[in-house]
């Protein structure tokens, strides 16, 4: 008897507890499910694998994005709020988590959709059934593809953008063979397929070796294209296979011009090779991110808070670019936002398609002052950014200055 | 020649991860499948030497050879040790996988997932030698792991204990039978593997850098050395891997760059119709 008397008070007692709290919930519900609700943005990205300073990186830019505007009112009088999600660049993963939050009732704003092209490729399919927009920094040429995917924007040059930095000094230098060298595998093959089609499309021969991925060596491949003589050499490639690419090429003395692609610019040769190894060496970067070049007015405040930040000592390794990269994803759709007087995701979309451009410095960094490097130009059948033709630049192996500048040259 | 030269010296580490496949396995009938890694493990700890504490050579190779040696006693109390006794014989083939990819990632844990650049010591400048480029480092491991693989055949074939290991990779109830400490060969056999590994981390980090999935690319080319040079033969690892980097360079070379692993993984499957046991291993008898 005693026993049951004790449980009526404690449910009794629970429920005097428990009421007012769900009252307050309710509330929040009601509250939250009105036009002033967060505009939630979805992060998902590897926190925890090869590339986590890199997601790192963008996290912290496209989160100083959210602090900057929320400072200045958010996004059409709605505060942006960002969540993140660990894929572990798994595409699986990524999916997996997605739809987890996707089931939770609420539909995320905007999406960045990873840190690969697989993953975005694999989040593509559902962010369009859900009508859900997604601006990112991946570059895969499949994800250009608006009549599939029409809410996904990029913000990053796609690698064909490079190209033409090689073509112009090949055809500076009266270069009329060009060999490449690249990872067999769907980067380097995609990256091989640019560059092979702007080398013929400008009336020059294109050779090509591969290398597997367990390759510990490359003189027997750079041997094989060295006896085709050709007067310049493309590499693609990062990391180890970088190393033993530019370790081999002074093994054998072959002391060719060597043009990075995009992914073999973006390796730290200098803590790793002697000036031996790199003469004739090039990397390609953008002008926007050389120290010598004319800088965003906005550009420090941003730097500022990036080395004031939690990922700070990410710069040293990816510059301020990649920090602007997950910043510039979110500017562009508030951009699109002011322009389009809302957030709903088919307005934003119509926004984003016909952006006005900006008449004083831009909202977003990776463009540079005026905009010049990078035109967000999109339209109805091309949702990734313009580059101009002296945006991506040639210069000798380098690193990043304090502030994220890239230094050519500078060990 | 630079070809032959680039062959030998990639074939080199090859060998190296099949010698200590087969001193594990000669002593203790187990296929070590996170030996590649442990040659990894010692690439890594000659960085933290050589350039994290800033020794010389010979202190660096020892530090690599003690602590790889120390990384594989307890791989082998963790990964083997429970399942000596078990039934089920092909348990500990699961475990050393596991030890692999635990190795992996705590490598890049500690070490990070970036290239380390590991200094030998000896000068960069290729050599002309024969006809060939060749760095100086490249034939200091061409070298030495003729030296290692020789001298570990020698030893299997003429020393007491080798032919104790020999007798247990064999028959352990029987050796056991004949007094032979089988348990204590084991051990033996895990901590000399991890100390030729460790003590070769110097040379092999030199040539590969430092980097955490090293393992990857090695454990599948060491194997490929195993299968051709026939397991439990230590004459047969070492050639086996000189002949996996020949074919693999010759075939970048002169077939075409998009074949090397085609022509060596062909090269291997043909071994293993004509002759099953490898060019050096030795036909078993088994009652069936």
């Amino acid at each position: 008897m005693t026993s049951r008397r004790t449980r009526i008070a404690t449910l009794l007692t629970t429920l005097v507890v428990t009421l007012p709290l769900a009252a307050c919930g309710d509330g929040g519900g009601t509250e939250s499910a009105g036009g002033d609700k967060p505009f939630v943005v979805y992060f998902t990205g590897d926190y925890s694998g090869a590339v986590s300073t890199n997601n790192a990186s963008l996290e912290a830019g496209i989160k100083i994005a959210a602090e900057e505007f929320n400072a200045s009112g958010g996004i059409e009088g709605r505060k942006i709020v960002v969540e993140t999600a660990n894929d572990q660049n798994d595409p699986t993963k990524a999916v997996s988590l997605l739809q987890q939050r996707l089931s939770s009732g609420t539909k995320p704003d905007l999406v960045y959709p990873g840190g690969s092209s697989a993953v975005s490729l694999s989040l593509l399919p559902i962010l369009t059934r859900q009508k859900v927009l997604s601006v990112g920094g991946t570059v895969s040429t499949l994800l250009n593809d608006p009549a599939k995917y029409p809410y996904h924007f990029g913000v990053s040059s796609p690698g064909k953008d490079y190209a033409p930095a090689l073509i112009s000094v090949a055809q500076s230098k009266g270069y009329k063979k060009i060999a490449m060298l690249y990872s067999n595998d769907a980067t380097g093959q995609s990256s091989a397929a640019i560059y092979k089609a702007a080398v013929q499309g400008a009336g020059m021969e294109f050779v090509e070796a591969r290398y597997e991925a367990t390759s510990l060596d490359m003189s027997s491949q750079l041997n094989q294209l060295r006896s085709q003589n050709p007067d310049a050499l493309v590499l693609n490639g990062y990391g180890t296979a970088a190393l033993y690419t530019m370790r081999s090429r002074a093994q054998i003395g072959w002391d060719v011009p060597t043009y990075c692609d995009q992914l073999g610019s973006s390796f730290p040769y200098l803590k790793n090779l002697g000036a031996d190894q790199l003469k004739g060496v090039n990397v390609v970067f953008s002008a926007a991110t050389l120290s010598t070049s004319e800088h965003h007015p906005g550009l420090a405040g941003f730097i500022g808070k990036i080395k004031s930040g939690p990922a700070a000592t990410g710069m040293s390794s990816t510059g301020w670019g990649l920090y602007a990269t997950g910043h510039d994803a979110l500017a562009v759709v508030v951009h699109a936002a002011r322009q389009a007087k809302s957030t709903d995701p088919d307005k934003l979309k119509a926004a984003m398609e016909s952006l006005a451009k900006p008449t004083e410095a831009p909202l977003w960094f990776n463009a540079g002052p005026a905009g010049q490097y990078l035109q967000y130009a999109y339209s109805g059948t091309n949702h990734f950014p313009t580059a101009g033709a002296d945006t991506f630049q040639y210069v000798s192996p380098g690193t990043y200055d304090g502030d994220g500048f890239y230094s050519p040259g500078k060990a | 020649m630079t070809t032959v030269w680039a062959g030998l010296a990639t074939g080199a580490i090859y060998s190296l991860v099949a010698i200590g496949y087969n001193v594990v396995l000669l002593a203790s009938g187990t296929f070590n499948f996170a030996h590649a890694q442990l040659l990894m493990v010692g690439t890594f700890l000659a960085y933290t030497g050589a350039v994290s504490l800033g020794l010389p050579a010979i202190p660096t190779v020892l530090l690599a050879a003690a602590g790889t040696a120390a990384v594989a006693l307890i791989e082998e109390r963790i990964a083997i040790r429970p399942l000596l006794g078990r039934s089920d014989a092909h348990g500990a083939l699961i475990t050393t996988v596991g030890a692999a990819t635990i190795l992996d990632g705590l490598a890049a844990a500690i070490w990070g997932r970036q290239p380390l650049t590991v200094p030998s010591g000896l000068p960069e400048r290729p050599l002309e030698l024969l006809g060939g480029a060749v760095r100086p480092i490249d034939l200091v491991l061409i070298v030495l792991t003729l030296v290692v693989g020789v001298g570990l055949h020698l030893w299997s074939r003429h020393t007491l204990t080798g032919l104790a290991s020999l007798a247990s990779a064999e028959d352990r109830q029987a050796a056991s039978a004949r007094g032979i400490n089988v348990r204590l060969l084991g051990v033996g056999a895990f901590v000399l593997a991890g100390a030729i590994a460790g003590a070769f981390g110097l040379l092999v980090g030199a040539r590969t850098y430092a980097v955490f999935d090293l393992g990857h690319a090695l454990a599948l080319f060491g194997f490929v050395a195993i299968a051709i040079g026939g397991s439990g033969s230590q004459l047969g690892g070492l050639i086996g891997g000189f002949a996996t980097g020949l074919i693999y360079a010759f075939a970048v070379r002169y077939i075409g760059a998009a074949y090397p692993q085609l022509v060596v993984f062909g090269v291997f499957l043909l071994i293993l119709f004509l002759r099953p046991r490898g060019l050096f291993g030795a036909a078993l008898e088994r009652r069936v």
